[in-house]
């Protein structure tokens, strides 16, 4: 059940606070959007009203959030955490000064994070959704490095005309080598290897059967 | 740690009031014992162990701030 409201009034704040009793919602249960700051023209005639959308926030979302500040705060650190919704996806993001910590070694601990947000936000839900979390956009920059990766990789691949094999990485980092390069005719992906020598072999698809050389 | 510990754990058990967590210190290292409900235990091990694994990775994290090495048990 999606809950949302438009209201206007004289003042943005005073705005949300109409939805926010409309909706018998409190403040940290809703995300809201501002479609219009209150305008006034000269002398203050034709004075428009503030207009703000509020929409309150899956439950998941609200479960998710409080467990997130919970760990934050037991780790002894000061974050922002803020959350989108899609369809199938929630997305959080925490930012803040010192996260490090939170991430870990190649993102050890950001993932293990993870996927216990993803199973107390999915526990007991018929419909379940995919959780993704980053903290000060590490995961945005690895994903881009890894598809810059990819592609110098391949084109190396192409223009040696041999096979390449990257070095050994996690579930997460070889599925975006493997999109980065799925619309790539020229070549193909293939993982193998097993648990922690796990790796992502490029092959130009002009020499598929050349035995794989490693760099 | 044992907080953080708790936080986690009564987050993906269906009776969080029955979560226990102690605490032994070390010099260097930290015991943490981890005790659920029955039904609960599968909750914090997860197939494969992946959750308890998931589990130790962040309370180790926590413990590598205060400069020591975590162990934690799950008891049942």
């Amino acid at each position: 059940m999606d809950r949302v409201i438009e209201i206007e009034a004289e003042s943005v704040e005073k705005a949300v606070q109409i939805a926010l009793e409309e909706l018998g919602a409190s403040y940290d249960e809703v995300e809201i959007e501002v479609l219009r700051e209150t305008t006034k023209s000269f002398l203050g005639f034709d004075k428009k009203n503030a207009k703000a959308r509020v929409t309150v926030k899956d439950k998941r979302t609200i479960r998710a959030t409080k467990l997130l500040v919970d760990v934050v705060e037991r780790f002894g650190l000061k974050a922002n955490i803020t959350s989108t919704e899609d369809e199938d996806r929630l997305h959080f993001n925490i930012e803040g000064e010192g996260l490090g910590i939170l991430i870990g070694h190649w993102g050890t601990t950001l993932h293990a994070l993870q996927s216990i947000v993803a199973i107390v936000v999915n526990k007991g839900e018929p419909l379940k959704k995919r959780v993704v979390l980053d903290i000060e956009g590490y995961r945005l920059r690895t994903e881009k490095s890894l598809a810059k990766l990819a592609e110098a990789m391949s084109e190396k691949a192409i223009k040696e005309n041999r096979n390449i094999s990257l070095r050994p990485m996690s579930a997460y980092e070889r599925k975006i080598i493997h999109e980065a390069l799925q619309d790539n005719p020229s070549v193909e992906t293939v993982s193998e290897g097993e648990d922690l020598e796990r790796r992502v072999i490029i092959k130009p698809t002009n020499n598929k059967d050349l035995e794989q050389t490693l760099i | 740690m044992k907080e953080l510990l708790q936080t986690l754990a009564q987050a993906l058990v269906d009776k969080p009031e029955e979560v226990k967590v102690s605490q032994i210190d070390g010099e260097k290292s930290v015991i943490l014992q981890l005790q659920v409900a029955s039904d609960d235990v599968g909750k914090v091990i997860g197939k494969q162990g992946r959750i308890a694994k998931a589990l130790r990775t962040i309370v180790k994290a926590s413990a590598t701030k205060e400069g020591k090495r975590a162990i934690v048990e799950i008891l049942d």
